[in-house]
């Protein structure tokens, strides 16, 4: 097949031939995948081929062996695994004889070529010569390949684990990388390349990090390069700087000072992008610094293999001015973008993670600063004294911060008001909005608001639901931490008497104009929702009022007809915003028996409209209408098998909704109320509920998260039902067998072992659910032949000894459970387990209250089982 | 925030002690504060979880409503035993509770298991769940199956006092909190102890069980009158009547603290109902605190009853009115300025109109009759010329031949004890035979010369003043 015209015609401008191009390369490939891929690799590596085609022929080669979604990159892993051992040996060295070529385009995508087939291949200790035949002749290489061959070992290193690769490579890896940044390096890109590449190699270095004369010289180049002449190797050596401080923190005594001088530098006279790494490396210290003191406070032993060097603080007197002389440099247009991020953002950002790390200290650092520019005619030096403000209310103490707060409030509100400049009222608003956070509520106990200037504070902020959208927003963010505030406040809090000015204000809001600029609409509902949420028993008959205020709304969304698509998507957001509204106030409302009553008459309306909204979507459901179905089942209990034969089609078709797993998530968690307001009322949609659980569950497109709430969802149904859950019992034991089975023999990184336990959760809620679902049934003894297996799977776990605290909890109540159901059924089989002794022993000296408590019920529940 | 109230168990251990109204509200106050449809949904499964699980917990009040007077469940209740007791000796108090409960219904019932339960080694954990960590359903049910192996044999209640269940029923008694169904059982409980024998009543006073009893009646006598107030002061007042009683009679000393109780009891207003009988127990007391030395009814008098005591005797309550009448008794055994005392409250016409009332049992009257007769007896020539002044040889003669044979001997020795006087006084002719003889008091004094135990005592008083 001539392939350079295919690659050609599928980059036409004319539809038709893209088409047919597209179709003919499929068919190529599903006919002849190695075929295929060595003809792409051929295309490649072909100096005389257009540049186009070379590069499509790259790309496509390189989107053959991986892939966003996780089952999909899984079966290209294993497809590439399994291909002829020749055609690879043959595309692997086309690839390589690429990196040489002249043209930089053919060039860069081999190298991410060649990357993606190490990440699949090194694992599996094949392709051992890789690293070895690319840094065989690096330094005879002409520049353009060199410059190749250390972007290859840069994408390598992003691709592979640092384990798999032994140290005699990543130090002639970093030898090599090291050499193409020095300053002897004359040319640009090579320099650059190799810069590049040690930022994704460092993660190797962790042995020449250790060795002092390796690390003295990797930091001496590193900082070199930061004074390079050339600005894309600045950035990228404060890029390697920044990944150093996170990965090495406790190596950088020595070169602090130096880095310090960098910085400065950088900060105060270089170009944008590399001032912000510069600002950059020193957030990520305070990240640092900050973890390891969060650490320490939390376990006084201090036997933490990480000591605190207490760079910032030492830094203090120095880097708080650089930090703020960058709060004057904000743009005029920042407030307008919300994706906006530069120099004065990034210090002011800067400035609250320091606060957050030194607390205290910082404040005499910043307030000259702030009475300095607080009052100055340039919008500038205003706003920068307030975001200086607002940024260090995070960190030092309460005692430390009321008094300037208290001097401060009244002229915040009044420059809130005043001041003519909109980027002031901005800042001001969200520093206020920081006050309350963090200077506000039943747990700080301070005196910052009180029951006067809390009349004076509603005022002024619902006054600036009328500003500009980006002030607006702000007031809205800064009310939602005033309601916040007092969500434990007992019986009557101060905004009662604003309440319905409040909630009046925020609707008005929500109808602006401009209400979708600066996200002013989600802020306004967001901030409702809150206040409705910390609302007390006070102002019940006004959230009572806002319902069928809210339906109102919800119904007129359902309106419009013929939209546009951006026009639909837009209505969509809004019900999404209603429909979120909606279950914030059915779950206030009915958290208490009194407002329960009063809400239930509203049921079959909401409902009504819930359902219609879903009808409004032909082929997914509306996730937040999902979830505010979930809160209207448990106001209603068992009287939600009324709406059942019209909701359950919707049911059905959330769960069956992969491509948005999110959605299919809800409905499965949603399942779960909704049986646990029907108990035995949902056995007629058993059936289809279960049958799809279990479809689910057996698919690879189906986004691996859902799966352990899937098996929680059996626990929820089997103690719904009750022994009714006999029919699907084959089934669900063997669908968490297997799963039970995957879970335990996994070794691999946090992420892995996090979804493991969260997997092992869902499982062993099931079992819990099951077992105390057929308590005192007649048919416990269906449950017998699972038990030794149960058991097993809770002897494994134990003895992989990586469960977190959630699932030791759990595993030791299915212990219980167990005994509990069969009692002396399963009494010999329990004691010979391994989980009745020293698990269960070291469950129950646990100093984790609720691990002790479900051990204690394992203990007596299998004390009662050999008892009889 | 969430890890606390995940964790249930540690609620109900501490805060509500299984007070299920309390937890409940708890429960609802902490799904007020979910944030979340997630959270909500986690706490709504351990809640399930946690039902499901304490099951026996939740439904114990049913499982023993359904059983009661149903024979085979009773029956297969018995079987279990020995899972409660491993479920009483286990670490997990709603378990404990359950168990206690069933324990406490099974002896409650018609044949009570109570050997059974002493075998099963459970005693001492009836007494450890009346420490202050245990809430008060369970406290309940430990005391209450206490207190039906205390009813039981003297040696079964010998089970109870062997484990110290008294000094941890004194405490019970003695705690702030108001609890008056409790404390009501505590106080029952240890009533039945205290009536298996002198013994073990005189062991229930050493612990100091008076002074609680006493606080609580003093406390509780005001108003409002609450159903379960009164029952309360009954309780106390039947145990403070059952520790006053018995032969030989307890030690004066540790019960005349009672007395400014008492005082108050007999001043209670209208005495009916459940009062009516606090109001008789108190009655009760008084009559066995009058039965002794002169130095007991001295207290009595002290204690400024003698007014309320003539009053008393026009209430139509046979029962109350017998009570005192014996108390009366016992004051006219004492000295001579005591039964002055009693005289001066204008007693006697009570006690002649009584010793022929046909309002009251036959009883009353002759009652009335022995009290006067002891007056006569103990009294000094001055208070016997008074009492025959006032009448008092007409009921004397009347009774004398009662089928009674206390009333019938003490007849004959107050008129013996009248004639000796008049004999001293009027040294030229004996004045009151003439009385005697008006009421046919010799003529029945005759009929009873051939009693065997008074015929000599009849024989010799007709001889010397026979007419």
């Amino acid at each position: 097949m001539e392939v350079t015209q295919v690659l050609l015609n599928a980059q036409s401008i004319d539809g038709t031939v893209r088409k047919n191009a597209e179709e003919s390369l499929k068919q190529f490939q599903e006919q002849n995948l190695p075929g295929f891929l060595l003809s792409l690799s051929g295309e490649l590596a072909n100096e005389e081929k257009p540049v186009e085609t070379r590069k499509l022929a790259g790309l496509i080669l390189k989107n053959a062996l991986d892939a966003k979604e996780e089952h999909r990159k899984f079966e290209l892993v294993q497809r590439w695994l399994s291909l002829d051992g020749n055609a690879k040996s043959q595309i692997k060295a086309s690839l390589l004889t690429t990196l040489s070529s002249i043209v930089s385009d053919a060039r860069s995508t081999a190298s991410q070529a060649i990357a993606k087939v190490a990440g699949i291949e090194l694992p599996q200790k094949q392709w051992p010569e890789l690293i070895g035949s690319l840094l065989s002749n690096v330094n005879q290489q002409p520049a353009h390949a060199k410059q190749a061959t250390l972007e290859t070992l840069g994408y390598l290193c992003e691709e592979v684990p640092p384990n798999v690769i032994d140290q005699d490579q990543v130090n002639k890896i970093l030898t090599a990388v090291v050499q193409g940044m020095s300053a002897s390096e004359v040319n640009t890109d090579v320099r650059l390349a190799a810069t590049r590449a040690l930022y994704n190699a460092i993660g190797f270095a962790q042995a020449n990090f250790i060795n002092d004369m390796e690390r003295d010289y990797l930091m001496r180049v590193v900082c070199e390069a930061t004074l390079s002449p050339e600005s894309r190797i600045r950035q990228a050596a404060f890029e390697c700087l920044v990944s150093i401080s996170s990965t090495y923190y406790e190596k950088l005594a020595a070169y602090i000072q130096d880095i310090f001088n960098i910085t400065v530098k950088a900060v105060r006279e270089d170009e944008e992008p590399v001032a912000l790494q510069a600002i950059e490396f020193w957030s990520s210290i305070c990240d640092e610094e900050i973890d390891i003191l969060e650490e320490f406070g939390v376990d006084f032993t201090g036997d933490s293999d990480i000591t605190c060097f207490y760079f910032i603080k030492q830094a203090l007197p120095a880097l708080v001015p650089m930090l703020l002389e960058t709060l004057l440099k904000q743009e005029e247009d920042q407030d307008q973008d919300e994706g906006a991020w530069n120099i004065a953002m990034a210090g002011g950002t800067c400035l609250g993670l320091v606060a957050r790390t030194v607390g205290d200290d910082i404040v005499p650092f910043v307030v000259p600063f702030i009475e300095e520019n607080i009052q100055k005619p340039d919008w500038r030096q205003r706003e920068a004294a307030t975001y200086a403000f607002g940024s260090i209310l995070e960190g030092p103490s309460p005692e430390k911060l009321i008094p300037l707060v208290n001097v401060a409030l009244n002229f915040m509100l009044s420059a809130l008001t005043k001041d003519p400049s909109s980027h002031v009222k901005d800042t001001t608003a969200w520093a206020l909005g920081r006050i309350f956070e963090f200077l506000h509520g039943s747990a700080v106990g301070s005196t910052v608001i009180t029951q006067e200037n809390c009349q004076q504070l509603g005022t002024v902020l619902l006054q600036s639901m009328n500003d500009a959208p980006n002030v607006a927003e702000k007031a809205c963010g800064a009310l939602y931490f005033l309601a916040q505030g007092y969500e434990e406040v007992g019986p009557s809090s101060p905004l009662t008497p604003f309440f319905q000015e409040i909630v009046q204000s925020l609707l008005t809001v929500t109808h602006r104009e401009d209400a979708g600029e600066s996200r002013l609409r989600t802020a306004a509902y967001e901030t409702l929702n809150e206040v409705v949420r910390c609302s007390t028993d006070e102002t019940a008959p006004l959230v009572l009022q806002l319902v069928p205020v809210i339906m109102m709304e919800l119904h007129n969304s359902l309106e419009g007809q013929n939209l546009s698509s951006d026009g639909r998507e837009k209505q969509s957001e809004l019900q999404g915003l209603l429909c979120g509204c909606l279950q914030v106030i059915i779950q206030k409302l009915g958290s208490s028996e009194p407002t329960k009553y009063v809400l239930m008459p509203f049921a079959d309306q909401v409902m009504g409209l819930f359902l219609r909204v879903f009808a409004c979507r032909s082929a997914t459901v509306h996730e937040e209408a999902m979830l505010a179905i979930g809160a209207v089942a448990y106001v209603t209990g068992a009287d939600f098998a009324k709406y059942m034969p019209e909701f359950y089609r919707y049911l059905e078709m959330g769960l069956q909704n992969f491509e948005e797993y999110q959605v299919c998530a809800v409905t499965v968690g949603v399942v779960g109320d909704i049986c646990r307001a029907l108990e035995e009322k949902i056995v007629p949609y058993c059936d289809g509920i279960m049958t799809q659980l279990l479809k689910n569950l057996s698919s690879n497109q189906l986004n691996r998260s859902v799966k352990p709430p899937i098996f929680s969802c059996f626990g929820d149904i089997a103690l719904a039902v009750g022994e009714y859950f006999e029919k699907y019992l084959m089934w669900a034991m063997s669908a968490l067998q297997r799963a039970a089975e995957l879970s335990t023999h996994v070794a691999g990184d946090d992420e892995l072992t996090e979804y493991t336990n969260s997997l092992r959760n869902g499982i062993l809620e099931a079992y819990s659910g099951i077992f105390q679902g057929f308590k005192s049934s007649a048919k416990t003894q269906l449950l017998i032949p699972y038990a030794p297996h149960i058991l097993q799977f809770l002897d494994g776990i134990y003895m992989e000894k990586d469960m977190d605290d959630v699932v030791m909890k759990t595993a030791i109540g299915v212990l219980g459970d167990l005994a509990d159901t069969l009692g002396s059924h399963a009494g010999s089989l329990i004691q010979q387990s391994l989980s009745s002794k020293d698990f269960l022993n070291e469950c129950l000296s646990s100093e984790d209250l609720m691990i002790k408590e479900s051990a204690e019920w394992a203990k007596l529940a299998i004390s009662r089982a050999i008892s009889v | 925030m969430l890890m606390f109230f995940l964790s249930l168990q540690f609620i109900m251990k501490w805060l509500f002690k299984f007070d299920k109204d309390k937890w409940q509200k708890r429960q609802r106050q902490m799904q007020k504060n979910l944030r979340s449809m997630e959270s909500i949904r986690k706490i709504k499964r351990e809640l399930i979880l946690f039902f499901k699980r304490n099951h026996e917990f939740f439904h114990v009040e049913r499982c023993i409503e359904d059983a009661a007077g149903d024979p085979i469940a009773i029956q297969k209740m018995f079987d279990s035993i020995p899972v409660m007791v491993r479920d009483m000796m286990s670490g997990n108090e709603s378990f404990q509770l359950a168990a206690t409960a069933r324990v406490s219904f099974l002896l409650s019932t018609e044949n009570p298991p109570i050997d059974v339960v002493i075998q099963s080694g459970v005693v001492p954990h009836f007494v450890r769940f009346l420490i202050e960590q245990y809430g008060f359903q369970h406290k309940l049910y430990s005391v209450s199956a206490l207190y039906a192996i205390g009813k039981g044999s003297l040696e079964q209640a010998v089970a109870v006092i062997k484990h110290g269940a008294i000094p941890m029923f004194i405490r019970l008694l003695c705690c702030s909190e108001e609890c008056y169904q409790l404390k009501e059982l505590v106080a029952a409980a240890l009533g039945s102890l205290a009536n298996q024998s002198p013994d073990f009543r005189d062991y229930v006073l050493q612990f100091g069980t008076l002074t609680p009893l006493l606080s609580l009646l003093d406390n509780h006598l005001e108003p409002p009158m609450l159903h379960e107030k009164i029952t309360l002061l009954r309780a106390c007042s039947n145990t403070l009547a059952i520790v006053c009683q018995g032969n030989p009679a307890p030690s004066f000393n540790q019960i005349r603290s009672a007395l400014p109780i008492l005082r108050r009891l007999i001043h209670l207003n209208p005495p009916v109902g459940v009062i009516g009988d606090v109001f008789e127990d108190a009655c009760l007391c008084l009559s066995y605190l009058s039965n002794g030395s002169a130095e007991q009814i001295q207290a009595l008098i002290d204690a400024d009853v003698c007014a309320r005591l003539v009053m008393l005797l026009g209430f139509s309550d046979g029962k109350i009115v017998e009570h005192v009448l014996r108390t009366v008794g016992n004051i006219f055994k004492g000295v001579d300025s005591q039964i002055q005392k009693i005289m001066d409250a204008h007693i006697i016409p009570s006690l002649l109109y009584l010793s022929q009332s046909d309002n009251y049992d036959v009883e009353v009257r002759w009652d009335a009759a022995c009290a006067l007769s002891n007056a006569a007896r103990r009294g000094s020539n001055e208070q016997i010329r008074f009492l025959v002044n006032q009448g008092c040889i007409g009921p004397l003669c009347d009774h004398i031949l009662c089928p009674d044979r206390k009333t019938s001997i003490l007849c004959l020795k107050g008129l013996k004890s009248v004639l000796k006087a008049s004999e001293i006084m009027h040294s030229t002719r004996n004045l009151y035979t003439l009385i005697i003889t008006d009421f046919d008091g010799f003529g029945k004094v005759e009929k009873l010369q051939s009693d065997p135990d008074i015929g000599e005592m009849a024989m010799k008083l007709l001889m010397k003043y026979g007419v």
